[in-house]
């Protein structure tokens, strides 16, 4: 049971917030060793946090004012890195999807969101042709010659022949034209016959040839 | 005890130095008030003060005594860790057990600071157990597990706490009698 002088010292003992009197050294240079000591967690907080935010609006800065932009050929370079990106991107879509229970909706969703993501973005081949192409500032800036067109003609492409047309229909056919087209024309003129030879040879023989 | 609001409490979270430092006074008391000796107790604020900051973010506010309970607490176990290191808690042979409130109206004529100074003046044995029992409101059997000893020996070093307290009193008083 408590007693009541015990309330009364408590009280009285409670009261004492000061440092008492005489007390060497002082606080402030009590404290400066504590300070030292006590953590803080908040400021290192703070001091990331502002690290980061200055970090990220130098690399804006950077990004804006960067020479990149005014000269044609950096265009290139940086479209490069953009279709890189674009390359990337149908993974990351892949990945972003979260897992579902459902095994086959999570992988039908990965394969929409990845043929939504090549639609959107070129095959890496495409990717590279459009690299091929110069910037358009610099085609219209140079001089235009008839020989820099009549190159710029795309050559016109033969077909060369692989195979042998042949007519089923009449194979004979084509033999016999090429048989006309090589014989050489023959003349018959009919000559007079000798004596002896008139009963023993018919007249239809008496046609001598004459090549 | 010192009221602190909310507004107090999360201005120790946020490490606020200004905060921290009104809670070191109190503190220190509170520590010399066990060990009796300047060093000991800045070594158990010190210690106490890490601690508390430390995990200040597991404290969870109820009222405005929450947080110097919290760490009135902390500072309690330091230097009750302080005066098992450094001093044996030398429980003192048994003497005349008269109590301090014996006489009525003795404690309300002394200062807090008298008293204080009474109650830091006691051997370290009585004072953890007089400190523990009368000022932290711990039970005996608490505070036989604190300090590793029996009930009966709490009970008879908190008796003797008190007959010391009395007669230290009594002694100030006769000698402020016989001086004025």
């Amino acid at each position: 049971m408590e007693r009541m002088d015990d309330k009364l010292l408590r009280s009285k003992l409670d009261s004492l917030h000061e440092l008492p009197q005489g007390y060497e050294p002082s606080l402030d240079s009590k404290w400066e060793l504590l300070e030292a000591g006590i953590p803080e967690k908040k400021k290192r907080r703070v001091i990331v946090w502002w690290a980061a935010a200055a970090g990220i609006a130098l690399l804006i800065t950077l990004w804006i004012f960067s020479p990149s932009e005014k000269h044609a050929p950096a265009v290139g370079v940086k479209t490069n890195e953009a279709i890189s990106k674009q390359n990337e991107a149908p993974t990351i879509a892949a990945e972003s999807f979260p897992a579902a229970n459902d095994k086959r909706s999570s992988a039908a969703s990965v394969k929409r969101s990845q043929a939504v993501a090549e639609k959107d973005h070129p095959a890496p081949e495409l990717a590279e042709q459009k690299q091929i192409v110069p910037p358009i500032d610099t085609i219209l800036s140079a001089p235009v010659n008839e020989s820099t067109i009549a190159s710029a003609e795309p050559p016109v492409r033969t077909r060369k022949k692989k195979y042998i047309e042949i007519d089923f229909n009449d194979p004979v056919k084509e033999q016999k034209e090429e048989q006309q087209a090589s014989a050489q024309p023959v003349k018959f003129r009919i000559m007079p016959t000798q004596q002896g030879d008139e009963q023993s040879t018919p007249s239809s023989l008496k046609l001598k040839k004459s090549f | 005890m010192i009221p602190l609001d909310k507004d107090f409490v999360n201005r120790c979270r946020n490490a606020d130095k200004i905060a921290q430092k009104k809670l070191f006074a109190p503190m220190y008391r509170v520590c010399f008030r066990y060990t009796g000796m300047q060093p000991e107790a800045e070594d158990c604020v010190m210690r106490g003060f890490m601690k508390a900051f430390q995990s200040i973010e597991k404290f969870r506010y109820q009222d405005e005594n929450s947080l110097y309970v919290w760490i009135r607490k902390i500072m309690v176990n330091e230097s009750l860790m302080e005066l098992r290191r450094k001093t044996n808690l030398v429980m003192v042979p048994e003497e005349e057990a008269r109590d301090v409130g014996d006489e009525p109206g003795i404690i309300e004529k002394l200062s807090a600071e008298e008293l204080y100074s009474a109650v830091t003046a006691l051997p370290a044995g009585y004072r953890a157990v007089f400190n523990l029992y009368v000022i932290e409101g711990y039970e005996h059997t608490e505070i036989a597990a604190m300090l590793g000893i029996t009930d009966s020996t709490s009970r008879t070093q908190l008796a003797k706490a008190r007959a010391r307290l009395r007669s230290a009193i009594e002694k100030r008083y006769s000698s402020d009698g016989t001086n004025g």
